[in-house]
């Protein structure tokens, strides 16, 4: 069976009802809409609105979804040694998202968050916390373009707190 | 870290680029923030506070001190393993957590190897003789010396050296 999701650009598209699933939100919202996997009727006559998705970003979620249906529950390793939230991003899903442009990747982030797919927010996340890894303050602010708003007086009592981690 | 921070007088604002036209601002690292012109500032807060927790302390350390914003989502974010540990350790009142707290000082000594660190480790370590009272009071002072200067640390690990001794010579 299939799914009708319309993003807030109009676009309609026919996902198979496995990849409509794998997003808590589209899920919520078929329960809500009395839609069901056996109830092909009610499929055909209703289409799942997602106001906070856009056609682009939408295949892209798709494009991952297809991807990943298949995949077994992951049970994600909360914590690391050091006290990260770790998750490992699969090749697959590196290469999946290596030529995001960081414009894109945050559009598809906030989708990943809407449609509450964590599969796809955990890459995204480990995928921008990558990128800030390893830098010191001013890289990061190099890298990003960040204009530091605070005084060096607070700079100060920033440092002096968390000091205890620093080398 | 986390909610231990605080906060600062101002009120975060919204994302900030820089305007200045230096060289810096031509040495972009990544080239994925070359080619959209968007960057990590123009991430909202609630998502950014969801990313926080997958840096590192040290690298939550470096994100906080870039700008107000960042230091403010940091101070919000989810706590890691080891802040949670960090938070409980002057609320732990039989001591039975000491061996996390021995996990956790190993963690700090693999990120920055501090001496300060090492020596407060080697007096959690030796916790294990004391009273419940007494490891508590223990505790309390490891978890004010570490949250401060490296200088106060070193004279706190001082003073836990003294509590100890009393320790020992009440238990004896």
């Amino acid at each position: 069976p299939n799914v009708k999701l319309v993003t807030s650009d109009n676009e309609e598209f026919v996902v198979d009802f496995r990849i409509a699933k794998m997003s808590v939100t589209v899920s919520r919202l078929m329960e809500a809409m009395n839609m069901s996997e056996t109830d092909d009727a009610s499929l055909l006559s209703n289409s799942i609105p997602l106001p906070n998705v856009t056609k682009a970003v939408m295949a892209r979620v798709i494009e991952w979804c297809e991807k990943h249906k298949n995949d077994e529950p992951k049970e994600e390793k909360e914590n690391d040694k050091r006290g990260r939230t770790t998750h490992v991003v699969s090749d697959w899903d590196k290469e999946f998202l290596k030529n995001d442009e960081f414009g894109r990747l945050c559009q598809l982030m906030g989708a990943a968050n809407y449609l509450e797919i964590k599969g796809l927010f955990n890459d995204i996340s480990q995928t921008i916390a990558n990128m800030i890894h390893g830098k010191k303050s001013d890289e990061i602010a190099e890298m990003f373009n960040i204009h530091c708003d605070l005084t060096e007086a607070e700079k100060k009592e920033i440092r002096k707190k968390t000091a205890w981690c620093e080398d | 870290m986390g909610n231990n921070h605080g906060s600062l007088k101002k009120e975060a604002t919204q994302p900030q680029h820089s305007t200045t036209n230096n060289s810096k601002d031509e040495k972009k690292i990544d080239s994925r923030t070359e080619q959209s012109g968007k960057t990590l500032v123009d991430i909202p807060d609630d998502l950014m506070r969801k990313i926080i927790p997958y840096l590192g302390l040290i690298d939550r350390s470096n994100l906080a001190v870039t700008c107000r914003r960042f230091y403010e989502a940091e101070a919000k974010a989810g706590n890691s393993k080891n802040s949670e540990i960090w938070d409980s350790v002057g609320i732990d009142e039989k001591g039975k957590k000491v061996s996390m707290y021995k996990c956790f000082f190993e963690d700090v000594d693999d990120e920055s190897g501090r001496y300060s660190i090492m020596r407060t480790k080697r007096m959690i370590l030796s916790l294990k003789k004391t009273t419940p009272a007494t490891t508590n009071a223990v505790i309390q002072r490891i978890f004010r010396a570490t949250t401060a200067t490296k200088m106060e640390k070193l004279e706190a690990a001082m003073q836990l050296n003294d509590c100890h001794s009393e320790s020992q010579s009440e238990e004896d």
